[in-house]
């Protein structure tokens, strides 16, 4: 589904250029349950930036379902992305003066989906997550579980292929936790990819294949052995 | 008090530190304050203090109206009716008639000149409370018949013309080809008749003030002084008692009972200021509303500024701040803007004044000296303090309404507040486009009106014809034959000019807001015993006059060289006096005088109705004309056609013709028809021009606001936005959102503005031609405009806003 190679990206600072990720290589399979991990800064988020098609200054080679990413320009890669990605972040990011139910819809907006349409698969959202009652509520006035809820609904709402998670427990207590992680597990299940970052064992335990991060080297890989660091080898 | 000087010292290096902000403020109050200032100043110079005049609320015209004569319900006095008037000792302290009069000044043997003047009674000065810079002005006895040979002359001729003689006084000049003697000059600042350039004794006899011979014979200007403690409504409470008198003693069914006569006092600056008024009325509206736009502006600009303060004032007020404090500490922000704004307005003002008299007409702009005195300056500083109020409350109010407490727990993180302050200066920006759109659809209508005016027919053909006027002096033109005669030979030699076509002479030209009117009988035909009788313009004219200014024949004949003093009396009259009077026949034919054992004229021609003074109005004032070689007037105009394109270049070989006639007889006032009438819609286009001005300016600053709202909005929304992009919205999603809001807000206050179009807009409708209120093509423009300069006000925000990253607005977070 999903193939990396030789990803780099790099920013300029003061006298010279810092590399927040090195020769990424990585195949992801549909049907994966993919987390990442690594120390703060090792370049988590920007991984999954990267192939959730948010960050464009990269260098190196993505094939996503057999397109070439890397060669396509930014209105294509964002077609790419609403046709197949979701994305769940740690704050939630909910539209605050939306209501649950708008929010749902916001996504489905930006894809050419006629509005009694749009309707139907809200509701099904709605219904499937259990949030019907919630639906004209404003994101002040639900819990922080209950946000992150509407969050992950608002990622599946339109069906991809590859939810994209960014620490999606990481403000919520275990409770709460242990609900979403639960809902990802049963997503994964019905046949959605899913690559999470997250600090969290007992979330990564959800997953069926861990992937360490250090300096923005990949070094360990289940699936691909050869991978490693230089400063880790070293040690 | 310490605390105050503090608060100052901390704004003032507040201010410093944000010298962009500080530039673009203290720029628009000063467009604003100067703009204001600018037009104040000539509405203090023409309606509350104008120069030469103490006390100028008790001065007052003296008028006449006839009720039921419809476009004569403000004209001069005639003598008796100034004595009448004058009888009152305790309604006026002094009072005064005047005279128009042209001198021909023939100095050093040097080429004639003309110098105008005016003749008065001996105590016009009074009345003014005028005294002289040099010498005195007049005695009783010296306005008398044949002895009226002194002269006073103005502060700018005794400097133009004799050099500023310290030992004028008492030296002789000879005026009209006599001998008079200088015995003033009076102060600069006096100007009354404005432009005189010398004052002569009007020497009536004293019997004319009661000699009924000359009742109703208007041809006098009269003004006077108001008692101390007399106000103008017992004034006019005499006046109209005395007019009842006179017609009581006039017996039944008089002319001037039929004609609703009357007499009235109104205050001279209201006389003077004429059809002034209402346009700087409108104008000063429309400054103080640029002023709102400017203040509302800057009030939002000082919301914004004040988030970059959100955490400093919770401190403050966490280590002991008062509410009053912190508002004192917001309005000596908004003081010394102030100040800068008025300070930099006056000098805008300084310039911007000079540049409003030159669009001005010239009974403005010749008429009035604008000075920025103690009233204007006073003005100037009391709207500096208006706009300290209106720039510093919006932010003094959210200093003592927000919750500072939060703000703090929050370390200064509160999307809450930051919400609130968008909405208010969302309201701002509402009301300034509301404002804005006030102003444009008020210029658009007042720009379609210009047009449809502009349109209209003179009843003549204007262009290639060249003007000028001359004045006969009475001495050396005392009798008829005399003045026709010279009339005749002027016609003749100007026709004899290779490049002139066609030549005519009257007594006033149209567009020259000269000629006067008159009552007529009709030969056979008694009028009703409440019909004031037929009444009309009169004009004296040449045969040549048709012609030349090509009014078409419609039935009859033009004057010819055969119609002369002592052949029979003939008449011309066009179609409007024809449809008035003779409705149903041919008035061709007909005889007309002018009452009681008057000769009668006989119409020889109709003619197509000419325009005489304005292009929009006197379509119902009918005209007739008699021929001048038959009633000659020493006063006249010459008017010549030209078969070439510049017609003013006939200037000097005009000249050269009349001297021919007469070496001492200068020409004045040389003008071609096109510009008398462009002239006549000088007052129109200065309106048109200052609000379009002011309109302009509104929109650009309600443009600015907006901007500024915008931008704001985007910076707040950043986190949306990258929530939105990541999420799969496009660049033109993130367009349609954020022009669509600048949109939305321009669509309120478009429609506000409507609705204010609609309240306010009635102050316009005198001045719309054709053009109604709710005009759908100006309308339409107008918002066309509006909504363009909203999208490009709103632009480059909303492309700011589709550069945003997402995983950059999203790590904030």
């Amino acid at each position: 589904m999903i193939q990396l190679r030789n990803i780099e990206r790099t920013y300029k600072t003061g006298a010279g250029v810092t590399y927040v990720l090195r020769r990424i290589n990585l195949d992801v399979q549909e049907g994966d349950f993919i987390t990442v991990m690594g120390p703060s800064g090792s370049g988590k988020s920007t991984l999954l930036s990267i192939i959730g098609m948010l960050d464009d200054g990269w260098a190196g080679e993505y094939h996503l379902f057999d397109q070439e990413v890397h060669k396509l320009d930014r209105k294509k890669r964002s077609d790419l992305n609403r046709k197949y990605i979701g994305f769940v972040f740690q704050s939630y990011h909910l539209l605050d003066n939306l209501t649950v139910y708008e929010n749902l819809d916001v996504p489905l907006s930006y894809r050419n989906i006629s509005r009694s349409q749009r309707g139907g698969m809200v509701a099904e959202i709605l219904d499937r997550f259990q949030i019907v009652g919630k639906k004209d509520l404003f994101p002040s006035q639900l819990s922080g579980g209950q946000q992150q809820l509407v969050g992950v609904a608002r990622a599946v709402v339109g069906n991809p292929k590859l939810i994209l998670a960014d620490e999606p427990t990481g403000n919520l207590h275990s409770g709460q936790a242990k609900e979403i992680m639960e809902l990802f597990k049963k997503l994964n299940e019905q046949g959605t990819t899913i690559i999470q970052v997250t600090h969290s064992e007992a979330n990564a335990a959800y997953g069926n294949r861990t992937i360490q991060l250090f300096d923005g080297w990949i070094t360990n890989d289940p699936a691909s052995p050869q991978a490693s660091s230089p400063a880790a080898v070293a040690r | 008090m310490t605390g105050t000087l503090q608060d100052l010292r901390y704004a003032w290096r507040g201010l410093r530190k944000s010298p962009a902000f500080l530039l673009v403020a203290a720029v628009t109050l000063a467009l604003g304050i100067g703009a204001n200032v600018a037009v104040f100043s000539v509405m203090n110079a023409i309606l509350l203090n104008p120069s030469g005049i103490p006390h100028p609320d008790s001065v007052a015209a003296l008028r006449v109206k006839y009720a039921a004569v419809g476009d004569l319900q403000n004209i001069n006095m005639s003598a008796p009716d100034f004595g009448d008037a004058v009888t009152g000792k305790d309604i006026f302290t002094s009072a005064a008639i005047l005279q128009a009069m042209a001198f021909n000044y023939t100095g050093n043997g040097t080429t004639p000149e003309r110098l105008v003047g005016a003749q008065v009674s001996w105590q016009w000065f009074d009345v003014f409370w005028a005294s002289p810079y040099l010498g005195r002005v007049f005695r009783p006895e010296e306005d008398q018949p044949n002895v009226n040979h002194e002269v006073v002359l103005s502060y700018l001729t005794w400097k133009r013309r004799f050099g500023g003689d310290p030992a004028i006084v008492g030296k002789t000049l000879l005026l009209n080809q006599e001998s008079y003697q200088v015995i003033g000059v009076m102060r600069p600042d006096f100007d009354w008749p404005n432009g005189a350039e010398l004052w002569a004794p009007m020497g009536l006899p004293s019997s004319r003030y009661f000699d009924p011979n000359y009742r109703y014979n208007e041809d006098l200007f009269a003004v006077a002084r108001l008692r101390p403690g007399v106000t103008l409504s017992q004034a006019n409470a005499y006046l109209h008692l005395r007019a009842a008198q006179q017609i009581s003693s006039e017996g039944q069914n008089s002319y001037g009972q039929r004609a609703g006569w009357g007499m009235f006092a109104m205050p001279l600056v209201e006389f003077v200021a004429g059809d002034l008024r209402k346009p700087l009325a409108i104008l000063l509206a429309a400054v103080v509303v640029v002023l709102l736009i400017a203040c509302a502006n800057i009030a939002g600009l000082q919301l914004a500024r004040a988030s970059g303060r959100q955490h400093e004032i919770s401190i403050q007020i966490a280590l002991g701040a008062g509410s009053g404090r912190l508002v004192q500490q917001a309005l000596l922000e908004s003081l010394l803007l102030a100040v800068a704004g008025v300070l930099l307005g006056l000098l805008v003002a300084h310039f911007a004044i000079p540049l409003q008299l030159w669009l001005a007409p010239e009974t403005l702009a010749g008429n009035v000296a604008v000075h920025m005195g103690g009233p204007v300056l006073f003005f100037g500083v009391a709207i500096g303090v208006v706009c300290v109020l209106l720039c510093g409350t919006a932010p003094a109010w959210y200093t003592t309404h927000s919750r500072w407490f939060q703000i703090l727990q929050e370390s200064g993180r509160s999307g809450t507040t930051g919400s609130v302050r968008q909405r208010v200066r969302s309201v701002l920006v509402v009301a300034e486009i509301a404002m804005a759109m006030l102003l444009l659809v008020g210029a658009g209508l007042l720009v379609r009106s210009l047009k449809e005016v502009e349109q209209l027919n003179t009843g003549f053909n204007p262009h290639g014809l060249m003007s000028a006027a001359l004045s006969l002096p009475p001495t050396t033109y005392k009798a008829d034959e005399q003045q026709a005669a010279f009339l005749t030979a002027a016609e003749q030699e100007l026709r004899s000019i290779p490049a002139v076509t066609s030549a005519g002479i009257a007594d006033a030209l149209p567009f020259t807001n000269n000629g006067g009117a008159a009552s007529f009988s009709i030969k056979g035909r008694v009028e009703g015993p409440n019909s004031p009788g037929p009444h009309g313009k009169i004009r004296l004219v040449s045969p040549g006059y048709f012609e030349t200014l090509r009014i078409p024949l419609v039935r009859g004949r033009f004057f010819a060289s055969g119609d002369r003093m002592k052949t029979e009396l003939v008449a011309v009259i066009d179609e409007t006096l024809a449809h008035q009077y003779w409705p149903n026949q041919d008035p061709v034919g007909e005889h007309i005088n002018f009452g009681d054992n008057s000769p009668w004229m006989t119409i020889v021609g109709l003619v197509k109705h000419a325009k005489s003074s304005s292009l929009e109005s006197d379509t119902n004032e009918g005209l007739y004309y008699l021929c001048i070689d038959q009633q000659p007037s020493s006063g006249a105009a010459i008017v010549v056609r030209t078969r070439g394109s510049h017609p003013e270049s006939l200037a000097s070989v005009m000249q050269a013709a009349i001297r021919r006639v007469d070496p001492n007889q200068p020409l004045y006032d040389l003008k071609t028809m096109d510009e008398r009438v462009d002239d006549s819609l000088i007052s129109r286009r200065f309106l048109v021009v200052l609000l379009s001005i002011f309109a302009g300016l509104a929109l650009l600053l309600a443009a600015l606001g907006l901007y500024g709202v915008i931008s704001y909005s985007v910076r707040l929304r950043t986190r949306e936005l990258g929530i939105r992009v990541a999420l799969g919205a496009e660049r033109r999603d993130v367009l349609r959102l954020i022009l669509g809001q600048g949109v939305q807000l321009a669509a309120v206050g478009l429609l506000l503005g409507l609705v204010a179009t609609l309240i306010a807009g009635r102050a316009l409708s005198s001045f719309l031609y054709h053009v109604t209120l709710f005009n759908p093509l100006t309308l339409v423009l107008t918002s066309l405009l509006l909504m363009a300069t909203v999208l490009f006000a709103s632009y480059l925000p909303a492309h700011w806003a589709t550069k945003v990253e997402p995983m950059v607005a999203l790590r904030d977070e």
